[in-house]
């Protein structure tokens, strides 16, 4: 099992790149491979471990879901009872247009615990997902809380090592 | 985008073949060429239909801790409250919402003291309360979208 504390600085080289853009080209592990003094097959099945072990949930492309005409996005909070998050949380993670949900701590003023982002392709596909979803949860509160605006969206970056010439203002 | 594009960029979702010519085995797949693939591909990414093509990695399986905050910010301090909140590497979603919480941030830090030093740090710069509201239970993360 990889866990953070036994990945070895090839490893940890091979993480960091594979948070970068990988190169659309025919070959593109080739390079890493050779910086590393790897033949390709062995670099591709350090990648598989990674996967074996969870640490590295896919492979692939991220898309701009907006540019796909997945334009409209609401984040929904559900105050379901806490004796029945199990089953509505299970339910809800089963519906393909809901990318995420959490159980989250509650505020004295804001008790919801279940908390989902729903995607769709028009305010009133996304309307019709979210009574899906309520009427899936049975009769409980629920507040949507639609983006006004995006100030930030990345990808984390573990391990990173940052270059002279960038800020260092906050670490 | 055509049809092929479109399951191209499905397939692509679901991951990039771990082989020594990944896009020669979805031209496969698709029977298209792997220079078509390639090129279909690049044009995607010159759209910035993709954003990139890389590792989607499990934050809390490499050790790191993650949050979502909230916050209460009056309207006209909504920007200068997302630039202090923006500049803080380990910030990756920031988003102003409808409600009496209106900003609500992801921040991913590599240790629980770290994650709590950045909610502190935002706290005290903005003047504004942050309420870090950690995941107690996850129950889907899949951010792939079916076109």
């Amino acid at each position: 099992m990889s866990t953070m504390q036994n990945l070895s600085e090839d490893d940890k080289k091979i993480v960091e790149w594979l948070q970068g853009d990988i190169p659309v080209v025919s070959d593109p592990f080739h390079a890493l491979a050779d910086e590393l003094g790897f033949s390709v097959c062995r670099l591709l099945k350090r990648i598989e471990d990674f996967q074996e072990d969870g640490i590295l949930k896919r492979v692939g492309a991220v898309v701009r879901h907006q540019k796909i005409g997945f334009d409209a996005n609401a984040m929904v909070v559900w105050q379901v009872p806490v004796s029945d998050i199990e089953s509505v949380g299970a339910l809800f993670a089963e519906q393909t247009f809901v990318s995420h949900c959490y159980q989250r701590e509650t505020l004295p003023d804001f008790p919801y615990t279940l908390y989902t982002m729903v995607h769709a392709k028009s305010e009133s596909e996304c309307l019709s997902y979210i009574k899906t979803l309520a009427e899936l949860a049975g009769t409980i509160n629920y507040k949507i809380l639609p983006s006004l605006k995006e100030f930030k969206k990345s990808s984390m970056k573990y391990y990173y090592k940052r270059r002279k010439d960038e800020s260092n203002e906050h670490y | 985008m055509d049809d092929k594009d479109k399951e191209l960029l499905n397939q692509l979702q679901i991951g990039l073949p771990l082989s020594e010519r990944p896009y020669g085995a979805l031209a496969l797949q698709l029977g298209l060429s792997e220079e078509d693939v390639l090129h279909r591909i690049r044009k995607m990414k010159e759209e910035n239909i993709i954003r990139r093509i890389g590792g989607v990695f499990d934050s809390s399986k490499l050790g790191y801790q993650s949050t979502l905050c909230a916050m209460s910010v009056p309207a006209g301090k909504t920007c200068e409250a997302a630039r202090v909140i923006n500049g803080f590497e380990g910030v990756t979603h920031n988003y102003l919402r409808d409600g009496d919480y209106n900003i609500w941030f992801t921040v991913i830090a590599q240790s629980k003291a770290r994650l709590a030093d950045i909610v502190s740090e935002i706290q005290q710069r903005t003047g504004i309360e942050v309420h870090s509201l950690p995941a107690m239970r996850k129950f889907k993360i899949d951010a792939r979208f079916h076109t």
